[in-house]
């Protein structure tokens, strides 16, 4: 009710500012849209939105229809420009990433047990090219894709808890009954990160009907995957989207152009339509962006830039910043480390596995890395030196507790102390017992530890470097095997990587990314292997066991709990007593150096860009999560 | 002769297929295929349920199927003219080759005519002015061309050409024509675009050309049959051009022979550094992605050029020189 107030009292002032335009409507449109709705081309602005439009606060103030928006992406597809338009799930983080606000969702219900979910979608929504979007447009999804065995489309994290799918039933055209097998309290925030979940999973029915097998003469399914596939969405010039800005032009590994969609359904404060800026014109490199944006960047022909700005580039990009008009806003990368270091609890050879599951030798190799250098040389000393211990700007850090806890954990076992690492190793049998100059294992054969890193990512490579200059000055002998990510990441599914090296990456508590900190999925950036994680994510069918009583089932234990806790306040209490494992039995991860900044090229003339961004994961989206569709050009200044 | 021309002709094909079967076996050699890359993708961008659908994946797109069996039916289809679907891209094969073809050989045969047209008379004069200034100069020139690789002078003449312009003249086109008919504007702007490629590839090509010229040239100045055409008192241009430099050519006519497959497979990393939308950026992305149908009819292409190349060479160095003869 008080949002309806606000609401009123705001286009109570729009109406009256703008006079006559405004006589004939509740809303304003960018003057392109006024035309073609005085050719009759377009229905006026006020029946193209909603009844109850989503009003977006811009970041600095009311902005001007226009502009063209140049940015380069990485390959084709798409993801930065997706991360950018499509993040248009059910509920969308806030812009701190703090929580969630209510998106194509207004309003949910849970049942106590939090296995009923009623939700209500806003209504009055169009699709870009004027078709209403209903429930159905969900459900086609759910039914005709997920659940047709012809459509290669998976159920995603979060339809099915402990192996068991979600059902979903149709109220009316607005509200949809989700009911699931077990307590799932956390549904609609997996179902709202990034450019991924929810925002593919609503797909336009009377479009994709037409590609269906089931329901059109096409041969199989190719056509409609296609359309549907995160690789391949953005392809599609006829293809209608929720987004504010829609695929007008797409040529194959070169260019992608995006027009503003007349049926967007947000408006800002004082009822102006939005998107401000007219057209986005992505570039898509050929090979590696890094340089074409450094390039362009200090060219001032990209206009607003997010991801690949090197960090090491950043003086020369600052350097620049008035000769090509641009300001440089440094947001975060939000990263816990880059690299983060994972010792493999599932590697073929026992020997190894004993060693790595003793705590004092991981914490050996942890206390043997000099980070402030690492900092230093790869950094410019941007950096922060650390722990594994997640995304400093995690949800559940921010209590003072939180806080504590937090400077607790990123502390642990991270100072630089080659003797205590040392004495560590000599403790645990770990000495050099031939006399070649390298520790052997306790039982006196050869010792030597293995990273696996992928070629392309040459920034965990170079740390890696002077990590392995640290490990074999305490005498732990170091080969790094740098090889194509492709084969790193087959290697590693398989369970033959004994230590990897991974990139930049943020993770958040149980909504995103929880298995980086507790193995419950089978995937390379889970905690202790891929294989230990699919052992808990199959119930035991597939992959390894972790010791009976390691902190690896202390830690799946601990999750399967948390999961079901319903109260958010108990459930984020809890949390931190399962990271207190990562403290006690630890480090189980190893950290290096982490929180990067990372520089943002913008234009002078582009405005309403807030200071706040965490770019290294894709659950978090940004920049859609600062509300790209708020941007607009400055064209007086 | 002609018989040798045909016998050549019909050794052509058995010799593509061992290069296709051979290219085939060491893109599947490599653990994994496209299916898993694509699955380790979409874990990155937050689907980590996507294994759920690796069997129903790999089935889709027939990778399930023995290697034999997808090599015999993709081999079946090439030869009616469909060259399979890019996994990765999901298009034709055959439009991603055909939308790059031509700025690929736009590109890389004004190159080649403008090293070798710059580079063989370059090459005479240095070896007919051996050791005066001027050839010092021109073979300094051409080491330090040969020395550089030419992606580092295309960056190079990347920053350069944007200080003088202020323009990054990346790829091949403006993004304003691109989609566009051609039209004067587009065909102009194509030549900007070009600038910096072509003059990068052909200080190195003409380097080597002009070093192989001039050692071949050299060589045969010193030769008996040019002493006796002196003494007989024929003009030194005819000497050097009828008979001596017709006699220098067979290395660079030898050379024709990888010259043709070079048109599309050559100065790959100049390619990438400038974003040329060449077949060769496409070629490298395919193979790192294991998609098997693109990067397999791109190799069978580049082996059909090189055997093509080779056998023109052949032919025209038996034509030229009436010593070599092929019984």
């Amino acid at each position: 009710m008080l949002k309806k107030l606000t609401l009123l009292t705001v286009l109570l002032i729009a109406i009256s500012a703008l006079g006559f335009v405004s006589s004939q409507g509740m809303y304003n449109e960018a003057p392109a849209l006024a035309e073609m709705v005085a050719a009759g081309e377009l229905p006026p602005v006020d029946e193209r939105l909603p009844a109850e439009p989503l009003v977006i606060e811009p970041v600095e103030e009311i902005g001007q229809y226009g502009g063209t928006w140049r940015l380069v992406d990485n390959n084709d597809s798409n993801g930065w420009t997706q991360m950018t338009v499509n993040v248009e799930g059910l509920l969308k983080w806030n812009r701190d990433v703090n929580g969630f606000r209510p998106n194509i969702v207004t309003s949910w219900e849970w049942n106590d047990e939090a296995t009923e979910l009623t939700v209500n979608f806003r209504q009055g929504i169009k699709w870009s090219d004027g078709d209403p979007m209903t429930v159905d447009d969900y459900l086609f999804w759910w039914n005709d894709m997920v659940l047709d065995e012809n459509v290669p489309v998976n159920a995603p994290f979060g339809t099915t808890v402990r192996g068991k799918l979600m059902s979903v039933e149709k109220i009316d055209d607005y509200t949809l009954h989700f009911s699931f097998p077990h307590a799932n309290p956390l549904f609609l925030e997996y179902k709202s990160r990034g450019a991924y979940h929810s925002s593919i999973h609503i797909v336009p029915e009377h479009y994709m009907r037409g590609f269906h097998p089931a329901y059109s003469d096409a041969e199989d399914a190719t056509e409609l995957v296609n359309r549907y596939n995160f690789g391949s969405r953005m392809h599609y010039p006829d293809r209608p989207t929720l987004s504010a800005w829609m695929t007008v032009d797409y040529v194959p590994s070169q260019r992608l152009v995006l027009d503003r969609n007349p049926y967007y359904w947000k408006v800002d404060t004082e009822g102006n339509q939005l998107p401000y800026i007219d057209r986005l014109d992505v570039e898509i490199p050929q090979g590696s962006a890094a340089e074409l944006v450094a390039l362009k960047g200090i060219a001032g022909e990209l206009d607003m830039q997010v991801r690949d700005v090197n960090l090491l580039d950043v003086p020369l990009v600052l350097e620049n910043q008035e000769a090509g008009d641009y300001r440089v806003i440094m947001w975060s990368r939000g990263d816990y480390a880059w690299p983060w270091i994972i010792p493999m609890y599932d590697y073929p050879d026992e020997g190894i596995l004993d060693l790595m599951y003793m705590k004092e030798f991981r914490q050996a190799m942890s206390h043997a890395i000099n980070r402030d250098r690492i900092n230093e040389i790869t950094s410019l000393g941007l950096a922060t030196a650390r722990q594994f211990s997640l995304s400093a700007e995690s949800p559940e850090f921010q209590t003072p507790e939180g806080q504590e806890f937090y400077q607790k954990w990123a502390a642990s076992y991270a100072s630089y102390d080659p003797e205590l690492a040392g004495s560590l190793l000599d403790g645990i049998g770990v000495v050099d017992a031939d006399g070649d100059g390298w520790r052997d294992r306790p039982d006196g054969t050869a010792l030597e530890l293995i990273v696996d890193i992928p070629a392309a990512d040459t920034g965990s490579i170079d740390r890696m470097d002077l990590i392995k200059e640290d490990w074999e000055a305490v005498g732990l002998k170091t080969v790094l095997n740098i090889i194509a990510w492709e084969l790193v990441s087959a290697r590693h599914l398989a369970g033959e990587i004994m230590i990897r090296a991974w990139g930049s990456a943020a993770a958040w508590g149980l909504v995103s990314a929880a298995t980086v900190w507790t193995p419950i999925e089978g995937v390379t950036y889970s905690v202790g292997g891929a294989r230990i994680g699919d052992y808990y994510n199959s119930g035991g069918e597939r992959g390894v066991a972790p010791r009976p009583g390691s902190m690896l089932e202390q830690l799946q234990d601990a999750y399967t709990e948390l999961i079901s806790i319903v109260d958010p306040v108990e459930r984020e209490a809890r949390l931190l007593e399962a990271y207190q494992i990562h403290i006690d039995e630890g480090p189980i991860t190893i950290g290096t150096i982490g929180e990067h900044p990372s520089p943002v090229i913008v234009k002078n003339n582009f405005r309403n860009v807030q200071d706040f961004g965490l770019v290294a994961g894709w659950d978090l989206a940004f920049p859609g999560t600062a509300d790209p569709e708020q941007f607009f050009f400055d064209q007086d200044g | 002769m002609a018989r040798y021309i045909l016998r050549r002709v019909i050794a052509i094909l058995p010799t593509l297929l061992l290069i296709t079967i051979f290219g085939f076996l060491v893109m599947e050699a490599p653990a994994g295929d496209y299916v898993t890359s694509y699955i380790v993708r979409e874990y990155g961008h937050g689907n980590t349920e996507a294994a759920r659908i690796e069997d129903e994946m790999r089935s889709f797109f027939a990778l399930d199927r023995p290697v034999y069996e997808r090599f015999v039916t993709w081999l079946a289809r090439f030869a009616q003219g469909d060259f399979g679907d890019s996994f990765d891209l999901r298009r034709p094969v055959r439009d991603i080759l055909n939308d790059r073809i031509g700025l690929t050989l736009t590109i890389s045969l004004a190159t080649f005519a403008i090293s070798w047209g710059i580079g063989i008379p370059l090459g005479v004069y240095s070896a007919t002015h051996q050791y005066s200034k001027s050839d010092n100069f021109l073979t300094t020139v051409a080491f330090v061309g040969l020395g550089l690789p030419d992606f580092l002078l295309a960056l190079a003449f990347l920053i350069l050409g944007w200080q003088l312009t202020g323009e990054v003249l990346t790829g091949l086109q403006s993004v304003e024509f691109l989609d566009q008919p051609w039209s004067l504007a587009k065909l102009l702007d194509l030549l900007k675009h070009m600038v910096i490629p072509v003059v990068a590839v052909v200080i190195t090509g003409t380097a080597w050309v002009m070093r192989v010229m001039r050692g071949n040239l050299l060589d045969q100045l010193g030769r008996d049959y040019i002493i006796t055409l002196r003494a007989k008192g024929v003009p030194e241009r005819v000497i050097i051009w009828k008979h001596a430099v017709k006699n220098s050519l067979h290395p660079l006519i030898a050379a024709l022979g990888q010259t043709l497959a070079w048109l599309i497979n050559g100065f790959t990393i100049t390619s990438i550094v400038l974003e040329l939308p060449t077949i060769q950026t496409v070629y490298l992305n395919a193979t790192l992605q294991q998609d098997v149908y693109l990067a397999g009819t791109i190799l069978i292409l580049i082996g059909f050029l090189v055997l093509i190349g080779t056998l023109v060479a052949d032919i025209m160095l038996a034509w030229m020189d009436p010593r070599i003869r092929y019984e």
